[in-house]
């Protein structure tokens, strides 16, 4: 069972929107997808139209249960033609406190969520990982076999890509090489001569572990505020360009669960980025 | 490229080994208890531990006492100051480390109530290692008498 973990401490750069828009591609082909929202702000939970779930991962955290997470999982709201809704372990503000009690717990408390993840029968579990390096995102490194680094053409953005890589790079050291770099997702490409430029220094940079980018549109802000699937969005403009995108994105990080006939290594694209024009095209 | 946002004050290239925060965390954990089948510890919000046996669930309060636990088969002698406590049990003497396990910078994360890395706290530590090792003592000699 392929768990990814989707990262970086820098906030904002859409850690959030990356793992629904796998979810969503995942469990459009029929999979069984669990999200673990890690993150305190529950941005996932909400975007996956659950709110005041009855369970939550801060119980699985505190349970130190092997395979909890398959009975504290809850079902979520979204509704997919011919796919399987996802499930979740949810997120509450009051996770933010659960993270200096496992920093003190006294028998080490790094690996919690992968205990309770032990056994489960999903597809596909993708972590969104919190904005800061502490025990949730440890706890989500730890869990996962493999991390997808998001970031956004930005100066800030891309340095955080180089600190997430020295941070999983540590863990897997001590973990067997676990988890692996999947990639980079290049999230919120915009049209800007900024977003180019920053683009080509990630690509220069990372080379091949650069995925092919999500691009700006509202269709994807859209789904969020509506706690709706990418791919359940309808005739909306640009929601089949991004839940293209997000399948894309999907061989690519689970090339296991590619779609037949479709290359699971895609190729980074530049060429059809705009280099003049000063604001983000959405 | 002609567009150049960065100018001339190119970003510095980060060096491979160059300390990760992440070590912090990782060699604090780098020593994990393992607690023998049955047992299991809890932290409460509120800073109380609790060992939870087959038999019993211990509450064990961050008063700042020293521990000393003496059963028919073993002898558990805490040395606070040197954070290390003692257990001789069958014949041998086991030392264990008892010294903080987190990073003093992990305390100042929140102000959540909760217990923090001070001296209390590595006596709350010893007094849960102390309260553990002497179950573990009792367990290993009953099964060698068995």
């Amino acid at each position: 069972m392929p768990i990814v973990a989707v990262v970086n401490q820098k906030g904002g750069v859409g850690k959030t929107t990356v793992t629904l828009g796998l979810a969503s591609a995942a469990a459009n082909r029929g999979k069984n997808v669990l999200v673990v929202d890690l993150d305190p702000q529950a941005n996932a939970t909400s975007g996956l139209g659950v709110w005041d779930p009855a369970t939550t991962v801060d119980i699985a955290l505190e349970a130190d249960r092997p395979g909890s997470a398959g009975s504290l999982a809850v079902p979520t709201a979204w509704v997919l033609e011919g796919g399987r809704a996802p499930d979740v372990l949810a997120s509450t503000p009051a996770l933010s406190s659960r993270e200096p009690q496992l920093a003190n717990d006294p028998v080490g408390a790094q690996d919690r969520l992968q205990l309770a993840l032990e056994g489960n029968d999903y597809d596909l579990v993708v972590i969104d990982c919190p904005p800061s390096l502490g025990l949730l995102t440890i706890n989500g490194l730890f869990a996962a076999d493999r991390a997808l680094i998001v970031t956004e053409p930005g100066a800030w953005a891309s340095d955080g890509v180089a600190n997430v890589q020295l941070t999983i790079s540590r863990i897997a050291a001590r973990r067997g090489g676990r988890p692996e770099v999947a990639g980079v997702a290049v999230n919120r490409l915009g049209r800007t001569r900024d977003a180019h430029y920053w683009h080509t220094m990630l690509l220069e940079q990372y080379g091949d572990q650069v995925f092919a980018p999500v691009h700006m549109r509202a269709a994807v802000a859209e789904a969020s505020a509506q706690s709706l699937p990418i791919h359940g969005l309808g005739t909306r403009q640009g929601a089949s360009d991004a839940a293209q995108e997000f399948d894309t994105l999907l061989d690519a990080v689970v090339p296991e669960m590619a779609r037949s006939g479709v290359p699971v290594s895609a190729p980074a694209e530049t060429a059809a980025i705009e280099t003049s024009g000063g604001t983000n095209g959405v | 490229m002609a567009y150049d946002p960065q100018k001339t004050r190119n970003r510095p290239t980060p060096a491979a080994d160059r300390p990760a925060p992440v070590d912090a965390f990782l060699d604090a954990m780098a020593e994990v208890t393992v607690l023998p089948e049955g047992i299991d510890i809890d932290v409460t919000p509120g800073g109380d531990t609790i060992v939870h046996t087959a038999d019993a669930d211990i509450s064990i309060t961050p008063a700042g006492d020293d521990v000393i636990v003496s059963t028919r088969d073993a002898l558990v002698e805490v040395r606070a100051e040197l954070d290390e406590v003692i257990v001789e049990a069958a014949g041998e003497e086991i030392f264990i480390d008892t010294a903080p396990r987190a990073p003093s910078d992990l305390a100042d994360w929140s102000n959540a109530p909760v217990v923090h890395s001070d001296s209390g706290r590595s006596k709350m530590t010893i007094a849960i290692v102390a309260a553990v090792a002497a179950l573990i003592a009792v367990l290993v000699v009953t099964r060698k008498r068995r």
